[in-house]
């Protein structure tokens, strides 16, 4: 029961941390964070599809070369008749998903040997500090 | 070695193996991912229960004269908090396996797209520094059980009261 007024009170403040961050979503700064994330979005695309045609390879959900991009967009033209909007990503076994792994692991112990470290030093002289003091 | 340090050691390693596997996003999938991350939220409900008695020690004392270390613990551990509960809000808003699963769709958001991969990336450095901090507890739990006891499970009242 004393748990489950804890959870209520974890609920509560997540919930208005939730709701601060929807505020902040609704201000200029964060208007220009779509736009500059649609930009980004739409550069990656064009550029995948240039990659495709340069290759001659039809991405899947694509019916073919010319409409590379256009299924995930939903733009007129795109011919394919597959559900559109976005898809789950599959997993992959590469190195690039090993190495945001690995850095993960590095990044964090980093972070972790650093702040232990300073911290111990601090502690150390602390108690340096109150012995020559008692002394 | 008692029965409250034992299930903190397992929910902390659990945290731990979650964040892990949270952050192999590309070797996962999105199915995965958003599954785990939904799974990771008990667990952390879990983990601030187990400390519930530190949170509620060092909110009573926070104004108080506590050693900074306590205060800086207080500080960042609530950042933390305010950083995954954003994280796992965007997460959830720009789902697309779980909230298909539960029968809503809402458009993708590129402003929470954007805060979920900001805030995925403070958090590994946000939880590196938190596991620093609290490096007296972790290493105690390698040491023998009578010196652990003392030295470590005792370690944040001492601090809290000193």
């Amino acid at each position: 029961m004393k748990n489950v007024g804890r959870c209520v009170i974890l609920a509560v403040v997540g919930a208005l941390l939730a709701a601060t961050l929807s505020l902040v979503g609704t201000t200029d700064w964060a208007d220009g964070v779509r736009e500059t994330v649609k930009k980004a979005r739409a550069e990656r695309r064009a550029r995948m599809e240039a990659q495709a045609r340069a290759e001659n390879v039809v991405p899947k959900g694509a019916d073919s070369v010319q409409n590379v991009g256009k299924e995930a967009s939903g733009k007129d033209g795109a011919i394919s008749s597959k559900p559109k909007g976005p898809k789950a990503k599959p997993p992959q076994l590469t190195g690039e998903a090993l190495a945001q792994g690995g850095s993960f692991l590095l990044i964090a112990g980093l972070s972790a040997a650093f702040s232990g470290g300073v911290l111990a030093i601090s502690r150390r002289a602390t108690r340096r500090r109150r012995r020559k003091e008692k002394k | 070695m008692n029965r409250l340090k034992k299930n903190k050691i397992r929910v902390d390693v659990l945290l731990f193996v979650a964040t892990l596997a949270l952050n192999l996003h590309k070797l996962s999938g999105d199915a995965i991912h958003e599954w785990i991350g939904i799974a990771f939220i008990p667990v952390l409900i879990w983990h601030l229960l187990l400390n519930w008695d530190w949170i509620v020690g060092s909110c009573r004392k926070f104004f108080g004269p506590i050693p900074a270390i306590v205060r800086f613990n207080w500080i960042w551990d609530f950042l933390l908090y305010f950083v995954i509960a954003g994280t796992i809000f965007s997460g959830i808003l720009i789902s697309r396996v779980f909230l298909t699963s539960l029968g809503v769709s809402i458009e993708n958001d590129p402003f929470m797209s954007f805060v979920h991969k900001r805030f995925s990336a403070w958090l590994i450095i946000m939880t590196g520094i938190h596991l620093g901090v609290h490096y007296r507890w972790i290493f105690g739990i390698f040491r023998r059980e009578d010196a652990s006891e003392k030295s470590v499970e005792n370690a944040e009242r001492k601090e809290l009261s000193e």
